[in-house]
C-alpha cells in the first residue's frame, strides 16, 4: 500500500508545475499523507490491461501495403494496440484536442462538433491575435496564439489534483479529499471547461463562449479555473477524512 | 529488388498526385507570391493570374468590401492586411468590357457559376472594382436571397398595384447605392417628372441625390425611387455606362420563399378563401423585378454580371450548382442568351500561393501547418474550394 502512495506522491511532486503553485502539490501530499482505513478487498480481481505498446512514430509507415513489407519484419508480428476509434493519421492529430472535442459530442454527432471546432480555434486566434496587436512589444512574445497550445495550457490550468469523494460511515456522510488519475483529472478540467461555456438560451454560440472560456483559463483566471479552485478549497478543509478514502 | 522497385512506383505516383506541386514552397521571396499592382483594371491575363494583389482602400470600402464574406472581412481586420487572389474569370469578363462601353450594344450579361465556395462574389467585386475606377456607374445587389427569406415590414405597393414593398430593405439598398457611386451621382439628372402620389412629386431636372434623400426620409416611397432610378438607366439618361452585379441571381425565380402574404396586417375580405395566406413569390416583390428588369437585354451602354449559387437555391436545389438548374425554365428564358462564367478550384500553383500567404501572414500558426504533409493534407481536406480552405484555416481540426 505505501507503494501505491508512493505513486501517487511522486506524481504529485511530478506534475508540481501543472497546476503552477508548488504549495498546492505539498499541501496535496500532506492530505494524502494519511493512511487509509478501509481497503478492497483482496479476492477482488485486478483487472490489467495489455502490456501492447502504442504504435510509435520511430514505427515504419503503416501506410504501405501489407504484401511489400518482408516477410522477416517485425511490424508482421508485432503486438500493438489498436489505433483508437477517432484516432486519426494526420500531422495535425492531437491526443487531447481529440478527447475535448468527444466530451462535447450529443447523440453521436461528432461531424457537427467538427464545425464548431473549426469555429472556435479560429475564434481562439483572433482573440489572442487582436490583443497581441494591442499589447505593448516586451508582452507580445508571450501572448500564446496557436489554438492547441492555447487549449493544452487551459486543460493544464483546469485538471483538479484531489477530488471529493462521499463516504457513508456510522450513519455520516463525509467528503473525502481523494487522488486521481490521469485520465479522471483530465475529463474533470472538460468538464469544468464544458459547464463554465455553458450560456443560458440562444444568446450566445457555443464556439463563441468556449472560446473565450478557454483563453481565460489559459490565463489561470475565468470560470473553470475558479471551479477547481474551489474543488482545492473543499478538499483542504475535510482534510482531517483524508484516511476514509477507500483503495 | 522487387519491393524496391514497387515502393519506388508508390512514391512517385503520390508525387504526380493533383495538389503534389503544390506541396513544396515555391520560390524563395514574395515577389513571386504578391503582386504590387492594386488597381484591377490593370491585371491581365499572362501576368498577374495566380498572384495575390493588395486592393486600396477607397476601393476596398466602397466595392469589394460588400462582395466578401464577413469571415474574410473578419480576418483581414485582425491580420491588418489584405490580399485577394487574381484569377481567370474576372479577367475574362473584365477584357469583354473593356470594349463594350457606348456604341448602342445592349446590355452584356454573365452568368458566373462554379460550386458553392468556389469564389464567385469575389470575381464579381474585382470586376466591379475595374469597373468603377474606368468611371462606370455601379449598381449591386448582394442580399436579395435574405429578403426572400425574412421580411417584417411588407406593404401593399402604390406604385405597382397587386405586388408588394419591401420599405426598409429599400432605404438599406437606397444608402448602399449612393455609398458607392458617391462621386458620380451629383452629376445624374432625372429625366421625366416622378410622382410619389397624387400630391407629391419630384420635378424633372433635380438630381438623383434629391431622389434618394426624399426616399430615405419617406421609407414607404423607397422601392418606388429604386424603380424610378432604373427606369433612368433603362431610358439611357446616365451618360457613364452602368454595371449590374446581382449575387444569387436564381432567387428572382423562386416560387416560394419564406414569407407569407398574411404578414400584412389585414383582415380577409368577406368570403375570402385561402390563398390568401400563400407564399409571397419573388413575383409580387417590386424590389425584386425592379432589379430583374435591369437583368433583361432592352437596354444599351451596360452590362450585367450575374451569379448563381445553391446558397440561394430552395429546398428542392440544394444540391445542384449548374445555372439551367438552378435557375429552371422560366428563369433560363429570360436570361438566354448569356456568357457563362465557369469559376473553377484552386489550381495547384493558386493552391500554393494561398497556403503561402496564410502561413507568412501568420493565420497558420501550427508548426504542421509548414511542413510538406500538413499543406497537402490541408489541400486535399477542401479539395481547391476557396471558401473551405478558408474554413479549414482556420484550424483544421482532427477529431
Amino acid at each position: 500500500m505505501s507503494q501505491l502512495l508512493l505513486g501517487y506522491a511522486s506524481r504529485l511532486l511530478g506534475c508540481q508545475s501543472r497546476s503552477g503553485s508548488a504549495a498546492t502539490t505539498a499541501a496535496a501530499a500532506a492530505i494524502l499523507s494519511q493512511q487509509p482505513v478501509r481497503h478492497k478487498s483482496p479476492l477482488q480481481k485486478v483487472r490489467k490491461r495489455g502490456p501492447f505498446p502504442e504504435w510509435t512514430k520511430t514505427d515504419p509507415d503503416p501506410h504501405l501495403f501489407t504484401r511489400h513489407i518482408p516477410k522477416t519484419d517485425e511490424r508482421r508480428t508485432k503486438a500493438v494496440r489498436p489505433p483508437g476509434k477517432y484516432q486519426i493519421f494526420s500531422v495535425h492529430y492531437d491526443p487531447i484536442v481529440n478527447s475535448f472535442a468527444g466530451h462535447f459530442v450529443k447523440c453521436g454527432e461528432r461531424d457537427k462538433l467538427r464545425d464548431v471546432f473549426t469555429q472556435m480555434m479560429a475564434e481562439i486566434k483572433h482573440i489572442q491575435m487582436a490583443r497581441r496587436n494591442a499589447a505593448p512589444p516586451e508582452e507580445k512574445a508571450s501572448i500564446e496564439v496557436d489554438p492547441t497550445r492555447v487549449i493544452h495550457k487551459a486543460v493544464e490550468n483546469c485538471s483538479p489534483l484531489l477530488i471529493i469523494k462521499h463516504v457513508f460511515r456510522g450513519g455520516f456522510l463525509y467528503k473525502v479529499p481523494c487522488p486521481l488519475r490521469e485520465s479522471e483529472s483530465q475529463m474533470r478540467a472538460f468538464k469544468f471547461l464544458r459547464i463554465a461555456s455553458n450560456v443560458r438560451g440562444t444568446k450566445e454560440h457555443l464556439y463563441r463562449s468556449l472560446a473565450r472560456e478557454l483563453v481565460n483559463a489559459s490565463n489561470n483566471e475565468g470560470k473553470a479555473v475558479h471551479a477547481k479552485l474551489q474543488l482545492h478549497k473543499t478538499c483542504e478543509e475535510n482534510r482531517a477524512y483524508a484516511n476514509y478514502r477507500i483503495t | 529488388l522487387l519491393s524496391r522497385s514497387i515502393a519506388n512506383w508508390l512514391l512517385r505516383r503520390r508525387q504526380l498526385s493533383p495538389f503534389g506541386a503544390c506541396v513544396n514552397r515555391r520560390g524563395g521571396a514574395s515577389a513571386a507570391l504578391l503582386t504590387d499592382e492594386s488597381a484591377p483594371e490593370r491585371h491581365s491575363l499572362d501576368r498577374h493570374v495566380g498572384l495575390l494583389y493588395r486592393p486600396e482602400e477607397a476601393d476596398w470600402q466602397a466595392v469589394t468590401r460588400h462582395f466578401c464574406r464577413p469571415e474574410l472581412v473578419r480576418l483581414f481586420d485582425t491580420l491588418g492586411q489584405r490580399a485577394l487572389m487574381v484569377r481567370r474569370p474576372a479577367l475574362e469578363i473584365g477584357e469583354r468590357l473593356a470594349g463594350h462601353a457606348g456604341d448602342g450594344r445592349p446590355c452584356l450579361r454573365f452568368v458566373l457559376y462554379g460550386r458553392r465556395g468556389s469564389g464567385k462574389s469575389l470575381q464579381m467585386g474585382h470586376v466591379a472594382a475595374a469597373c468603377r475606377r474606368r468611371g462606370w456607374l455601379l449598381v449591386t445587389v448582394h442580399n436579395a436571397h435574405l429578403w426572400m427569406r425574412h421580411s417584417r415590414e411588407l406593404h401593399e405597393s402604390a406604385h405597382r398595384p397587386g405586388m408588394f414593398d419591401t420599405a426598409g430593405y429599400g432605404c438599406i439598398w437606397l444608402r448602399h447605392f449612393y455609398a458607392m457611386n458617391q462621386e458620380i451621382l451629383p452629376g445624374l439628372r432625372v429625366t421625366k417628372e416622378l410622382s410619389w402620389n397624387a400630391k407629391e412629386s419630384t420635378p424633372a431636372g433635380s438630381s438623383w441625390k434629391e431622389v434618394i434623400d426624399y426616399a430615405l426620409a419617406r421609407p414607404r416611397y423607397s422601392c418606388a425611387a429604386v424603380q424610378f432610378l432604373i427606369d433612368e438607366i433603362k431610358l439611357g439618361s446616365v451618360p457613364m455606362p452602368t454595371l449590374v452585379c446581382f449575387e444569387v441571381a436564381n432567387c428572382l425565380w423562386w416560387h416560394r420563399s419564406g414569407i407569407k402574404n398574411d404578414a400584412i396586417r389585414r383582415t380577409p375580405l368577406q368570403g375570402e378563401e385561402p390563398p390568401w395566406r400563400a407564399d409571397i413569390t419573388a413575383k409580387q416583390l417590386t424590389l425584386l423585378d425592379a432589379f430583374k428588369q435591369l437583368l433583361d437585354s432592352d437596354w444599351n451602354n451596360g452590362a450585367a454580371v450575374m451569379s448563381v449559387s445553391p446558397q440561394g437555391a430552395l429546398f428542392d436545389r440544394l444540391r445542384e450548382w449548374m445555372p439551367r438548374k438552378l435557375l429552371g425554365d422560366e428563369g433560363f428564358a429570360y436570361l438566354d442568351p448569356f456568357v457563362p462564367v465557369y469559376v473553377e478550384p484552386y489550381g495547384p500553383a493558386e493552391m500554393s500561393n494561398m497556403l503561402n500567404w496564410y502561413t507568412e501572414s501568420g493565420w497558420l500558426t501550427s508548426e504542421a501547418a509548414a511542413t510538406d504533409a500538413g499543406r497537402a493534407e490541408l489541400a486535399f481536406l477542401s479539395d481547391g474550394n476557396a471558401g473551405e480552405l478558408l474554413r479549414i484555416a482556420g484550424e483544421w481540426v482532427t477529431c
